[in-house]
């Protein structure tokens, strides 16, 4: 398998101000060669400036970039030796795929022969050999989405950074790409930053995870720990936590609290930073709820960490169902089951309480 | 289901043609009426002579008359040089221009109002301004740059000048129109992929300006090539501005000569169909594909 | 922002001041000065008692307007060129939008056929089938009328409104009309419910550009009319023709009217319209 081209990619306090509104603050991140780093967040958190400020179609407004010690922030974009895959792909419309691929060795100088063998071997790796003569409108979303792939590795960039590059595909092709980007980045030794939204594809692709929310970062990590322990309420959020619920804490104890939901319940959970707080949200996962047998009446307790509700909808997922139900006090609780539930039915939901996640309420 | 069975309607239909075409039908007739069918009548009556013989005698006797001849000479003097000055300067400025630009709004409204002034008022306009005791000169005497007024009207300056006050506007927004329609990434594409400004110009956003270019540069030509009212009027219409509209004028209306009229003016739609027909020639040559997403 | 000295630039964005953006800052002044020069001579001369090579006029007046309305018959040429122009907005939008609606919704064998009639009077210049245009109307004895000026100024304006109006309605979500039918509207209702309301200002866009246009053709209208159907452009053109006779002041008067008269619709029409489309929408339909 090929090295990566460098060593360490730091980004040290890049800010971004446009007028009066902050796109990114303080934005500081260290990116070893042939990691692949997703840059994950809603619109508008400051992923695609980041982005751009790496590429250099964006000035950064104070803040530095270096590659192994260099500076590159002052470096126009085509000094950076970078790939870059669009989101609209961005293929030259009147060139065809050939010449689109060979654009970049072709400003690079490099000879005739050298080209042809280069352009040949990278449409070989996307899968797109013998459609050089095509041109870009002749191809379809997923074979266009190949295309600037192939533009952006013929270069042997140190560094790839891609926006979006799934976002207009369709479900099925964005899964099938998101393997082969995965398996490009092994084979050829890439160094990969990776700007999307979507939390399954940065979930699956990314050996780290950076969530991002208004310009700074507010968690950086492993997918599984991300995925498990997220930093706050709104990272649970992104991560699949559906049930976040508003609650007081009532005490706490070796890092485990109490908290009493809205309508009355107590429940054990895991202290996420809520310590010294009243106010507290509780993030459950809708797959970490289990469906246990029902008590009686409705004010019987229903044993420790589960919470009685009636279902109010059931969604068919094949193998499991998600389920809606109402609890007292007219709380929501999502949940998914493999169990056979009815509308109208009554029934119990128990969490373990590693998996209920307190966090501060201001998040 | 077999073919059979399914009526000559649904056929119809199928291939797009139903009662919805109709609607097409008063707009057809009229040009069928209004232009198809004067142009018809104009070749035919251009291939016989006053009295009705018929022959090429017209073309003959156009292309055999040095002072009838010199007039495609004429046009074509005015007409390229003010279509490639137009164009010409409008595709750098269109380049800087063409993405959010401050007072962008402002620009565009500014030049469309010599392109709704007309090529008359022009003429009147720049009579006063040109004139040997307008405005112009005097400004170039006051400053002392002459000593003498220069003739700057009634001759091929003069119509020149009022051929780019009129064309240079349109021609600009017209490559503007179609430069603001260019996708930006595509130029940022090209420059992560190594190319400089300079060359991004000449392989990216120039390639992709071309259908916006030559499109402007026919309109312009054609708007030049028939410059009537401003070669009689800020020209020399029996000298050097005595171009090939004012030939085929004289002959209609003051020499009441159809046939040759028509003549002429079938020489004038051939000139200005091959000069069109030449420019989206070079162009398909040079460029494929679409104009602005990459989006199949 | 950045190291001093650092020669090299992100990608520059536009509006970022360079030597070659003052270039081009001086090339549009030069251009806008001069005509703004050039109008101004104009409408200064109109209101002049006498101005013979000085920098001003020797003093003002307005009398020449009134010596202008009684000379030129201006009261009739505005009657003229008002009627040809409401006749010409109403029938070509009439004859154009269905045309239009008609590109703009369906695909069709000889479609490109039917285009490339459409589009050839907007390839030519108008004096090229002016002529035998005024030819056949003669031998119908059409020119030299009100019809024949009306008929002739159809020519360029049908073509200019379904150039205009057939990308616009090709942006009208054709299920709209799909779920007003679903609703159980009639094909008179569908038009007159929902297609016509969407339309409108597109209508409203190409009729004002089409008065812009009828207003400042000189040519068909010089080719066709008779001494009493002279729009207003055709009528400064005779007067100019004819200075040495005239007071240039009153010539450049009769300038002043119709300059406002093209100013008004122009200025109603850029409240609708992006000023690109006023030159002509051709590129997305052009030949391709």
């Amino acid at each position: 398998m090929p090295q990566p081209q460098l060593e360490r990619l730091a980004i040290e306090d890049v800010s971004k101000v446009y007028g009066d509104h902050v796109a990114l603050r303080d934005f500081s991140l260290d990116v070893a060669g042939g990691e692949f780093v997703a840059l994950l967040g809603p619109s508008g958190c400051g992923k695609s400036t980041m982005l751009n400020c790496l590429a250099g179609l964006v000035p950064l407004t104070s803040g530095r970039i270096s590659i192994d010690g260099d500076r590159i922030d002052p470096l126009p974009p085509e000094r950076r030796r970078f790939g870059m895959v669009f989101q609209n792909y961005a293929l030259f419309p009147h060139l065809n795929i050939g010449r689109n691929v060979a654009f970049g060795l072709e400003s690079r100088r490099v000879a005739r022969s050298e080209i042809r063998a280069r352009v040949a071997r990278a449409l070989g790796q996307v899968r797109l050999e013998g459609l050089a003569d095509r041109y870009p409108s002749q191809l379809s979303g997923g074979q266009q989405q190949r295309v600037a792939m192939a533009r952006a590795i013929v270069l042997e960039p140190r560094l790839i950074l891609m926006d979006e590059p799934l976002s207009n595909l369709d479900a099925q092709l964005r899964t099938e790409l998101r393997t082969e980007l995965r398996r490009l980045h092994q084979d050829l030794g890439l160094t990969t930053i990776y700007v999307t939204h979507d939390q399954s594809e940065a979930l699956s692709l990314a050996d780290r995870l950076v969530v991002m929310r208004n310009g700074v970062h507010l968690q950086i990590g492993t997918p599984a720990t991300v995925y498990t322990e997220p930093a706050d309420a709104f990272v649970a959020a992104f991560m699949g936590y559906r049930n976040l619920i508003p609650a007081r804490r009532r005490s706490a104890r070796d890092g485990d609290v109490i908290v009493e939901l809205a309508d009355g319940v107590t429940m054990r959970g895991v202290d996420r930073g809520a310590s010294t707080d009243e106010q507290v949200v509780v993030a459950v996962r809708p797959s970490d709820f289990t469906v246990v047998p029902a008590a009686g009446s409705d004010d019987e307790a229903t044993g420790e960490n589960a919470i009685t509700c009636t279902v109010r909808v059931v969604e068919y997922q094949g193998e499991e169902s998600a389920v809606e139900a109402e609890a007292a006090g007219g709380l929501r609780v999502h949940f998914r089951t493999t169990e056979r539930v009815a509308t109208g039915e009554r029934v119990a939901v128990h969490v373990d309480p590693s998996r209920l996640l307190v966090f501060a309420a201001d998040a | 289901m077999p073919e059979r069975s399914r009526s000559l309607r649904d056929r119809l239909a199928e291939r797009g043609i139903d009662r919805v075409l109709w609607l097409l039908l008063p707009a057809a007739a009229l040009l069928g009426m209004l232009f198809v069918y004067p142009f018809l009548y104009g070749l035919g009556l251009s291939v016989q002579s006053q009295e009705g013989t018929p022959g090429i005698g017209n073309y003959l006797r156009f292309f055999g008359d040095d002072f009838q001849r010199s007039t495609i000479a004429k046009t074509f003097a005015l007409a390229i040089p003010a279509a490639a000055l137009n164009v010409g300067i409008s595709i750098p400025i269109a380049y800087k221009l063409r993405g959010p630009v401050r007072h962008k709004r402002v620009i565009t409204t500014l030049l469309v109002l010599p392109a709704t002034l007309g090529t008359v008022l022009v003429a009147e306009g720049l009579i006063r301004y040109f004139g040997p005791i307008g405005w112009f000169n005097q400004l170039l005497m006051a400053i002392g740059i002459i000593d003498a007024p220069l003739q700057l009207t009634h001759n091929y300056i003069g119509v020149m000048a009022s051929l780019i006050i009129t064309g240079f506007p349109l021609s600009l927004l017209l490559v503007l129109g179609h430069a603001s329609g260019i996708d930006p990434d595509l130029e940022r594409a090209a420059a992560t992929l190594g190319a400089g400004p300079s060359e991004r110009f000449r392989r990216v956003i120039l390639p992709l300006m071309l259908p916006g270019i030559t499109i402007a540069f026919v309109l312009a030509f054609v708007a030049a090539f028939a410059v009537f009212p401003s070669a009689v009027m800020v020209g020399n219409p029996s000298g050097e501005t005595r171009v090939i509209s004012i030939a085929a004028y004289q002959a209609a209306f003051e020499r009441f000569d159809y046939p040759m009229a028509s003549a002429i003016a079938m020489i004038m739609a051939a000139l200005q169909f091959a000069v069109v027909g030449s420019v989206f020639l070079v162009r398909s040559r040079l460029y494929r594909g679409s104009t602005s997403g990459a989006k199949g | 922002m950045t190291i001093a000295g650092a020669s090299e630039r992100p990608v520059r964005r536009a509006g970022g001041l360079s030597l070659t953006s003052i270039v081009l800052v001086v090339v549009l002044g030069v251009f806008f000065l001069n005509l703004a020069a050039l109008i101004l001579g104009v409408v200064l001369n109109s209101f002049a008692t006498s101005w013979f090579g000085s920098l001003v006029p020797d003093g003002l007046t307005t009398r020449w307007y009134a010596y202008a309305a009684d000379t030129f018959q201006l009261l009739d040429v505005l009657r003229v060129t008002f009627t040809v122009g409401a006749a010409v907005v109403v029938l070509s939008l009439l004859i154009g939008a269905p045309a239009a609606y008609a590109l703009a919704r369906r695909q069709f064998p000889g479609k490109r056929l039917v285009m490339l009639l459409f589009l050839l009077p907007m390839l030519l210049a108008p004096i090229t089938y002016g002529i035998p245009l005024a030819t056949a109307l003669y031998q119908f004895d059409l020119a030299g009328s009100l019809a024949g000026v009306i008929l002739a100024n159809l020519v360029p304006s049908v073509p200019f409104v379904i150039l205009l109006l057939t990308p616009f309605i090709e942006q009208i979500d054709e299920n709209l009309e799909r779920a007003a039918r679903m609703c159980g509207a009639s094909t008179p209702r569908v038009f007159a419910k929902i297609l016509i309301p969407l339309m409108a200002p597109g209508l409203l866009a190409a009729g004002l550009l089409v008065l812009i246009r009828v207003l400042a053709m000189f040519e068909l209208t010089f080719l066709t009319a008779g001494p009493g159907e002279q729009t207003l452009v055709v009528a400064l053109y005779y007067t100019v023709f004819a200075a040495g006779i005239r007071p240039t002041q009153a010539i450049d008067a009769m300038a002043v009217i119709y300059m406002l008269t093209a100013f008004v619709p122009l200025l109603v029409a850029l409240r609708f319209v992006n000023p690109t489309q006023i030159v002509a929408r051709i590129k997305q339909e052009n030949v391709r």
